[in-house]
């Protein structure tokens, strides 16, 4: 991270809500390649936040890649057991996180592609998750209208629609690219969601566009091009507590 | 209802749920890193700490210890025209938000 600025707020806006726009640049040793967008609304019951990532290489110097792009979540409380949800708030998956203490050793996967929400008990801790159109930005910088809200996978929106961009995308190497990279239909870039723990705690949340392995060197072949400068993708989170999410 | 107030580096946003505290810049406090940006702490309302995003050191987004909400991240490559053997320092750098590296 080389830079970052508040665009707008935070300010309550005119139903009470409030509204903060932050923005991060990220460079590797030669320039800055990325910048990424926070726009939260801060309602009475949870916290909503729309993140994108805007690639910024232009072109020059080494050609640029990226491989697993993704959003995290990080807990500090204990959780012993995660519910997922589709849209519809029925239930996809129900799981034990007792038995999960060693990240290297073994991790959850998400998979349903209807998935839209995660509960941790006991704290009721409800994350939703879901691609997203692009905002329409006002030059002062505050968000106009915030991007529309889809399904994770499958819309074509959102980190979604990078992964599809990027499945037609130039690869770095076919180096350490085994078939359980690349297990999306044919041979392309899948995004299930992954949860993460050690011990009682800490536990992670990663929201993938597109998996890449078990790191950095793994998986080379899920390393593509980067996007022309200026191309976008947004995600939409929300937190709360017990019934305080919403869609 | 929601609302905000400042806090050393940063925004404190609250509501129902508690409060997040969200920082406008790389923020450093006791030996301790935090990148700007994400939610990097969340208090429920009862005071339990939910998410405790001041981190020793860096942490990879992979890594559980890791806290936060909403921390973007991705492995990033450089193609220098070396051979196809693998990661070699100099050609591919891991970006995550918290810390700069």
């Amino acid at each position: 991270m080389n830079a970052s600025r508040v665009l707008d707020g935070p300010r309550l806006d005119r139903n009470g809500n409030v509204r903060l726009s932050l923005e991060s640049d990220f460079a590797d040793v030669y320039e800055t390649v990325m910048s990424v967008r926070h726009d939260y609304i801060v309602e009475a019951p949870c916290l909503r936040v729309w993140v994108t990532f805007r690639q910024r290489w232009a072109g020059g110097g080494f050609p640029a890649f990226l491989k697993e792009p993704k959003l995290t979540i990080g807990f500090a409380a204990a959780f012993e057991t995660v519910e997922l949800y589709d849209a519809a708030d029925s239930v996809q998956l129900s799981a034990d996180l007792t038995a999960l203490r060693n990240p290297a050793k073994h991790t959850l996967q998400l998979r349903p592609q209807t998935r839209a929400r995660v509960r941790f008990l006991p704290a009721d801790v409800h994350l939703i998750a879901c691609a997203a159109d692009q905002h329409s930005v006002l030059p002062s910088g505050a968000v106009k209208r915030y991007g529309t809200r889809k399904l994770w996978v499958g819309s074509g929106r959102g980190l979604d629609g990078w992964a599809e961009a990027a499945n037609g995308r130039q690869i770095f190497e076919q180096t350490n690219t085994k078939p359980y990279c690349l297990q999306g239909p044919n041979g392309t870039l899948s995004r299930n969601w992954e949860i993460a723990k050690r011990d009682e705690a800490p536990a992670s949340v990663m929201l993938h566009g597109w998996e890449g392995g078990y790191g950095l060197p793994d998986c080379l072949a899920c390393a593509r091009a980067f996007g022309a400068s200026g191309e976008s993708w947004t995600a939409y989170l929300c937190v709360a507590l017990a019934t305080g999410w919403r869609l | 209802m929601a609302s905000f107030a400042p806090t050393d580096g940063g925004f404190v946003l609250q509501n129902d749920a508690g409060e997040f505290t969200v920082y406008t810049a790389l923020f450093q406090a006791g030996g301790k890193v935090a990148g700007p940006g994400y939610v990097a702490r969340w208090a429920g309302p009862d005071g339990q700490l939910l998410v405790d995003g001041l981190e020793a050191g860096f942490v990879s987004a992979n890594d559980p210890e890791i806290g936060g909400i909403g921390i973007p991240a991705w492995h990033h490559f450089r193609a220098n025209g070396e051979a196809t053997s693998g990661i070699e320092a100099g050609r591919s750098t891991r970006c995550a938000a918290p810390p700069a590296e």
